[in-house]
């Protein structure tokens, strides 16, 4: 079954058309790549304000009345009753944590620390 | 676990040519890290504040491959630094596929146990031939041949003996190159000196 275009990934589609990664798109019009990272993977919700979409959507190089121009906020509208998970549950979090984990320094890290970590990949 | 590969250095260099060939085939120099790892392997680039402050971690990728967390100051300020956090998790990818494919975890508790489970000389080997194949990939060897002679001529040019200022003269050749290639000046010199670069103008 094909999954469901979300915002995040219609996003993000339009953004990689432009060519620009996601730091050369954050740097050209002054965003915040953190934000913008979470907005494109569903763990930000669409801004609700038409304003910001229209920003973002001409940062995207979407033309007003084209059907991608529809598209974009129709999937923001979609998608504006969602609550986004701002905590990934264990098993997604579990998926995101790295196979490969030592400081720079060559050390292990204490359990302390891990934990630390699973609570920083949560919210990132 | 899966069992850790042991590549020789030979082997990477094989290995990154033939990345080089299939992702930047034009030669493009500096390559193309960022744009391969969004747009060749659409793996997400995720900046994450105090990374390095807090676990002394610049960059790491997450088990279902499908994102490349950076420290956000490393992502944001070093952008030679943050191109070798690519390249270097890139490599894990291509080199460690089976290992990262065996490992998939059901539970942070299952996480836990996996990284504690492995031995810091099991770990050096990975990491070894991440930083190899990082280096490999970011200063190709026909292009650091071709853009340190056309430097050594240059030298020689204005009437500088390379012979009488060695030191000083390698100091400024690598300082260039690290700025043609966009890498660290102790990443060319490491190229450098694996590829007998330098030591082929040794009279």
């Amino acid at each position: 079954m094909p999954t469901k275009l979300t915002f995040g990934d219609f996003f993000k589609q339009k953004r990689i058309g432009l060519k620009k990664t996601l730091r050369q798109f954050c740097a050209a019009n002054k965003l915040d790549p953190g934000n913008i990272s979470k907005l494109e993977r569903g763990l930000m919700p669409p801004p609700q304000g038409s304003d910001k979409l229209e920003e973002y959507a001409g940062y995207l190089h979407i033309k007003k009345g084209t059907d991608d121009w529809y598209k974009f906020f129709d999937l923001a509208h979609i998608e504006s009753g969602r609550i986004p998970k701002e905590l990934l549950e264990d098993e997604a979090v579990a998926a995101k944590l790295p196979i490969l984990f030592r400081t720079l320094r060559g050390k292990k890290i204490s359990e302390k620390k891990l934990d630390e970590l699973v609570q920083l990949i949560r919210k990132a | 676990m899966a069992q850790i590969p042991i590549h020789s250095y030979e082997d990477l260099r094989k290995k990154a040519d033939e990345f080089l060939a299939a992702y930047d085939p034009s030669g493009a120099i500096p390559v193309p890290i960022e744009e391969i790892v969004e747009f060749d392997f659409n793996i997400n680039v995720v900046p994450v504040l105090g990374l390095q402050r807090e676990f002394e971690v610049e960059g790491f990728t997450s088990s279902d491959l499908k994102n490349i967390y950076v420290d956000e100051y490393v992502y944001t300020d070093y952008l030679n630094r943050y191109r070798f956090t690519l390249a270097h998790e890139i490599g894990h990818i291509i080199l460690h596929r089976n290992l990262y494919n065996a490992n998939r975890f059901s539970s942070i508790a299952r996480w836990k146990e996996f990284i504690n489970s492995m031995t810091e000389e099991e770990h050096g080997w990975l990491e070894y031939q991440g930083y190899a194949f990082a280096g490999l990939v970011l200063v190709p060897r026909e292009s650091l041949t071709k853009h340190t002679s056309e430097l050594v001529k240059k030298i020689k040019g204005k009437k500088i003996s390379l012979e009488q200022n060695w030191d000083f003269a390698w100091e400024l050749i690598i300082a260039h190159l690290a700025k043609v290639f966009q890498v660290s000046s102790s990443v060319i010199e490491k190229r450098l000196d694996k590829d007998g670069i330098k030591e082929k103008y040794k009279k």
